[in-house]
């Protein structure tokens, strides 16, 4: 950041002859693409995810939620032209409790019963899901409301419906969430009628309904976090790539493999794979 | 460059040659109506809206007996007051190429020979040097660690060089800031390929084949609609979605949410909250074409 800042500056004064103006340009994409030391957070998930600690205890887990719970709230963000989180563009959020598929929990979760708030492997319901959130250093009640299962509930135990799932993950992600409001991170929906046409789901990402997906400008209505993420294991992707293009005649690859010459085209017609 | 200095005449006079010589023999010859309209045909930007009608309906004729598709062709205007922006965020692209596939079913484009409007570069971490980045990479998944993309598709210059370059003013900008070409009106000479940094335009150098039942029906005269063989074309933006208010095909896609669309003259639109709060760059911004396309980073 401050290199870009610095060579920028060095051209504001003089006369920005062409050769400058190149090294700022290659300043800006150096600084880009180097590899941001410290800044994991912008990194995309390249390099795979560092193997959970090994001493993942209870305990463990247990001081780093009492530690957040006793973080001040961090919403206090602001842009460039001096917005907070609550003065973003009007939009409403995609709901999709509809799509939870054991909702509403009270169904099994006794409301009159006893949460277990330790770490522990799952082994009668819930088998399917992978805690790799925070390392795997948390337990469901640090989103999950204990005293009532069909919301979740803020570090400081205030309620949060399933539907505004992006309040207890802006706890932690705020600058992410300022993106996300504002426009810089996630996806728009269109306004639908029926939210089960939300067109992502958790894991595979399949686009369904691509003509339901919004408009640049009217109603602005959002993705939830929860409908890229999730929210149990965050990280989105790897992907299988869409095949490459053809070789052109007379070109060769940059590598010196053989060329594909009579490789397929794109499979035709769908994002889909 | 001023197109006197080019070594082309400087408006080609097809039209009057035409007219004044063989007007007159091609008349008697009785061609079909429809030939004859498309062979005498005015450029889009002068003709009036009858003439448009006329054109579209022709557009429709023919892409009815090339494909068996009946095409929705669309002549939508600018809108007031937009002028389109887009950004990319390399923090998220992981090189999944569905922003390609999407381009490539939206824009009616050919599978063989093959068109792409969007080349994903793939770059070894930390460097920005396109000579040796690879757009064929082809892993089982991405991303790979220590790699970055970057995608390159049209950056709808301000100060485009591929307008400068056509000696027959087929291709221009539009007040919205979409750089068009009017696809009757392309002679093929490729100059403007020649000129443009990005290697976003492409020439087709046989006649497109699109399998009839993956044609887009949903086109704009300026946009997606079939090209002929002879043609340069290029991304638009999806001009046929965004002047409807819809997004582009390639930014749907995007199974990160990579990419940013909007209007760079709404203070509250979602570009104008990434160039002002994000560190964005352009590519080759040196040339001074002023691209409408940035990247940023988180």
């Amino acid at each position: 950041m401050s290199r870009i800042q610095l060579a920028v500056r060095g051209t504001k004064g003089g006369v920005p002859r062409r050769g400058a103006r190149a090294v700022v340009v290659l300043a800006l994409g150096m600084a880009v693409l180097a590899p941001v030391a410290g800044h994991s957070d912008s990194l995309p998930p390249n390099v795979p995810a560092a193997a959970a600690p090994a001493e993942n205890t209870d305990a463990e887990a247990q001081a780093v939620l009492a530690k957040l719970r006793q973080c001040p709230d961090a919403r206090a963000g602001k842009t460039a032209r001096g917005q907070t989180i609550d003065q973003a563009p009007k939009f409403t959020v995609l709901p999709r409790k509809s799509l939870l598929t054991y909702y509403p929990c009270t169904q099994c979760h006794d409301p009159a019963g006893q949460p277990n708030e330790h770490i522990r492997v799952l082994k009668d319901m819930h088998t399917d899901l992978t805690f790799e959130h925070g390392g795997g250093r948390f337990w469901c009640y640090a989103c999950h409301d204990s005293k009532n299962m069909d919301t979740l509930a803020s570090l400081r135990g205030t309620p949060v419906d399933f539907d505004q799932a992006y309040k207890i993950c802006g706890q932690c992600h705020f600058e992410r969430e300022m993106d996300w409001a504002f426009g810089g991170h996630g996806k728009r929906a269109g306004a639908f009628p029926d939210p089960r046409a939300v067109p992502l789901t958790h894991d595979k990402l399949l686009v369904r309904d691509r003509s339901q997906i919004g408009h640049w400008r009217g109603k602005r209505v959002l993705l939830d976090c929860t409908a890229c993420h999730n929210p149990h294991r965050p990280a989105i992707g790897p992907f299988p790539p869409s095949p490459p293009p053809l070789v052109r005649t007379g070109l060769s690859r940059p590598d010196g493999k053989p060329i594909a010459a009579t490789a397929p085209g794109l499979p035709l017609g769908s994002t889909q794979r | 460059m001023d197109k006197r200095h080019l070594p082309v005449l400087p408006t080609v006079s097809r039209r009057s040659l035409i007219r004044s010589g063989v007007a007159a023999s091609a008349a008697v010859l009785a061609a079909p109506k429809t030939a004859f309209a498309s062979f005498f045909r005015e450029r889009y930007r002068e003709m009036t809206p009858a003439e448009k009608r006329e054109a579209v309906r022709r557009i429709v004729a023919q892409a009815k007996r090339d494909y068996g598709v009946t095409l929705d062709v669309g002549t939508e205007d600018v809108l007031p007051h937009v002028v389109f922006g887009y950004a990319l965020n390399l923090s998220k692209c992981m090189g999944t190429r569905r922003c390609v596939e999407a381009c490539v079913a939206e824009n009616n484009q050919s599978r063989n020979p093959q068109i792409q409007y969007i080349r994903v570069l793939d770059l070894v971490h930390g460097g920005l040097d396109l000579d040796t980045s690879d757009h064929y990479f082809d892993p089982q998944e991405v991303p790979v660690a220590g790699h970055r993309y970057l995608p390159i598709q049209c950056h709808q210059c301000a100060n485009p060089p591929c307008v400068k370059a056509c000696p027959v003013e087929a291709t221009w900008t539009e007040p919205d800031g979409i750089t068009v070409i009017d696809y009757d009106w392309c002679i093929g000479c490729r100059y403007c390929m020649a000129a443009c940094p990005y290697w976003a335009r492409h020439f087709n150098w046989a006649k497109p084949e699109i399998p009839k039942d993956q044609v887009n029906p949903d086109t704009h005269y300026l946009g997606n609609r079939p090209r002929a063989k002879g043609v340069v074309e290029k991304c638009t933006f999806c001009i046929q979605r965004t002047r409807l208010g819809r997004l582009p095909a390639c930014l749907e896609a995007c199974p990160t949410g990579a990419r940013v669309f909007g209007n760079l003259l709404d203070p509250d639109s979602d570009i104008r909250y990434v160039l002002e709060n994000k560190t964005v760059f352009r590519l080759k911004e040196d040339l001074g074409t002023e691209p409408r396309f940035w990247y940023y980073t988180d």
